[in-house]
């Protein structure tokens, strides 16, 4: 095996011009081809980020028109939930039950994500399941799935520091804590704390506290999450039309961010393919040309093989002793391409994503380097397989 | 004393296409280890069809080759190519040498397909080509040599492994006379030194050199 080895690199040696030829061009083409892979790779990986973003956050519909506190007309009715459930049974859907108003206090407190709302006594019994006081005020969070079976949800873990506040029901979710105190300084400290898509109920007689703000806002109005199964949620454009049909006093859109997020995706998943196909290109293109001149290459040395089968070889010491010469001269010019890959994927980057090295491409270069060892030296036995060497070496 | 070589009722037909050519026709024939034969014969008579069974390069048809009283008409594969790499040493018309490597590697090729080590390999190779007189040009490729020089180097490699039996095909047809003589004289002296030698010639001038001579026509020993 020394000696076959010893040959192998004897050869490299002797013929390193022709050999130069062809490490350059496998080195350009496996350099080409794994800038393509890792730029693919990383393109998937952003889209799989903004895919999970989409997850977590889910698809939200926006609605603008409110009228505010007395508004009757809600931009998602229960109704409207369940004719959406009906017609995407696969989606997790939550809405909000209120309309949404964004509020400032009169000493121009910014407080956002805070609905506030008024509703007269049998909606407050309806959804809560019991009378509601004059003097008090409500407040929780929203999250609504099934009305009629769960009610609504409340979390009330930032509401802990005020000891006159008192829980109502036991449901083993959080409920509506009711805070009895009118004191105006209270509530706006409240306010202050409060987190995302907080609800406070006010009684009517509270409602000096705040002034409605002058501009109309977009705010989230229906929330979509993808199914069970993970993916994107379907059927978003569908929902916002049957809305929009419904509650013509309102204008509904899908969220800018979500958007935004879809035009990424399909702009990284475009760009992958483009990847994709000039890698495989590349590859073929690469692969071909390569094992063309080897085989030529080897076809000149039919005589030095036939001479070794005289001297004492055997198909198999032709095959080895090429094996070891095709495979170093594709191995070297395969890390050659590896370290060109490394040095260039980085320039590759995007504004849309970052292109990294993905260790995948170090499994591709040393397929791409077996394969065409593999096929060079099947082609070149089969070539000698059945010939004697006296045909050749008479001739 | 047995038979250094013997061949009993040996034949090689040749089949292509259906159609069957033979190459020798039920030869048999004894030699004695030191013996210097030589096999003349018209061109196609089968003396080069005879020296490839005998070099293991060809395979019998029907037969039996027995070489120090073993049938290795039977050997395949690695068997057959370990006992032509140790047994047998073939000189060609042609030289067939390897011309991109110096004579020195060509040399050492048969002892490296043996295993033998670097070191040992290149000493011993040495040590052929000098017996041959071509110790002050072994670093030259053999294109750089006459055919007098390429046949002695090609000698040389039969030689390096101390094979029992040196096989010879014509071995000075592409050599003007005075380089004929000297391979001639060559092959004389390592007979003398021992070395069992079967030359297949067309010259009754080169074949005078042999203690013994076949005489083929059709296949078949006259």
């Amino acid at each position: 095996m020394k000696y076959l080895i010893y040959r192998a690199f004897q050869k490299l040696w002797i013929n390193k011009k022709t050999y130069f030829v062809i490490a350059f061009e496998l080195a350009i083409g496996i350099a080409v081809v794994l800038c393509g892979i890792s730029s693919a790779y990383s393109a998937k990986s952003r889209v799989e980020l903004y895919k999970r973003q989409i997850g977590e956050q889910g698809v939200v519909i926006e609605c603008s028109g409110s009228r505010g506190f007395a508004n009757t007309e809600l931009p998602v009715t229960a109704e409207d939930y369940e004719i959406i459930k009906k017609q995407h049974s696969e989606l997790d859907i939550s809405y909000l039950l209120f309309t949404r108003s964004i509020y400032q206090t009169r000493k121009s407190l910014d407080v956002k994500n805070v609905t506030f709302v008024s509703m007269d006594e049998d909606f407050f019994f309806r959804c809560f399941g019991f009378e509601p006081q004059d003097d008090s005020i409500y407040i929780g969070t929203q999250v609504a799935d099934d009305l009629e079976k769960e009610g609504l949800t409340f979390f009330e873990k930032w509401l802990s520091w005020d000891e006159s506040h008192v829980r109502i029901g036991d449901s083993g979710f959080s409920d509506i804590v009711r805070l009895n105190s009118l004191d105006k300084s209270i509530v706006v400290g409240l306010l202050m704390e409060l987190k995302m898509e907080s609800i406070v109920i006010l009684p009517e007689k509270c409602m000096g506290v705040l002034e409605r703000s002058v501009e109309e806002q977009l705010t989230p109005c229906l929330r979509i999450m993808p199914g069970t199964d993970g993916g994107e949620p379907d059927g978003v454009s569908e929902v916002v039309e049957m809305l929009q049909d419904k509650h013509p006093s309102y204008s509904y859109r899908i969220s800018e961010q979500y958007l935004e997020l879809q035009k990424s995706i399909t702009d990284l998943t475009q760009e992958i393919r483009i990847f994709s196909w000039t890698a495989w290109f590349v590859l073929i293109i690469t692969m071909v040309g390569i094992i063309g001149i080897l085989l030529i290459y080897m076809e000149k040395r039919k005589r030095e093989l036939a001479i070794i089968l005289s001297l004492g070889g055997t198909h198999t010491t032709i095959f080895k002793e090429i094996f070891l010469e095709v495979f170093s001269l594709c191995f070297m010019s395969g890390y050659i391409g590896l370290i060109a890959a490394i040095i260039t994927i980085p320039y590759l980057s995007t504004s849309v994503f970052t292109a990294y090295f993905h260790w995948i491409s170090v499994v591709v270069m040393l397929g791409i380097v077996v394969m065409i060892t593999i096929i060079s030296c099947t082609c070149v036995i089969l070539g000698i397989r059945d010939v004697y060497p006296t045909k050749i070496l008479y001739s | 004393m047995e038979p250094f070589v013997m061949l009993r009722n040996a034949s090689k037909i040749y089949t292509q296409a259906e159609v069957k050519t033979p190459g020798i026709i039920n030869v048999s024939f004894e030699v004695t280890q030191g013996d210097f034969i030589a096999i003349t014969g018209r061109s196609g008579c089968g003396k080069s069809t005879l020296l490839n069974i005998l070099g293991m390069m060809d395979c019998l048809t029907e037969g039996e080759y027995l070489f120090c009283g073993e049938n290795v008409a039977q050997l395949k594969g690695k068997l057959a190519a370990s006992f032509r790499n140790r047994q047998i040493g073939f000189v060609f018309q042609s030289f067939n040498l390897v011309n991109e490597i110096s004579v020195l590697e060509n040399v050492c090729m048969p002892l490296g397909y043996a295993g033998i080590r670097k070191k040992e390999r290149e000493s011993k190779a040495a040590q052929m080509l000098q017996v041959v007189g071509l110790a002050g040009k072994m670093r030259k490729r053999p294109i750089h040599l006459s055919g007098g020089e390429q046949q002695r180097a090609a000698i040389a490699r039969s030689i390096v492994n101390d094979p029992k039996l040196l096989l010879a095909d014509e071995p000075t047809g592409n050599l003007d006379e005075e380089n004929s003589r000297l391979i001639m004289d060559l092959l004389t002296r390592l007979n003398r030194q021992g070395m069992t030698i079967i030359m297949v010639t067309h010259s009754p001038e080169m074949a005078s050199y042999a203690n013994k001579k076949i005489q083929m026509r059709d296949g078949r020993i006259l």
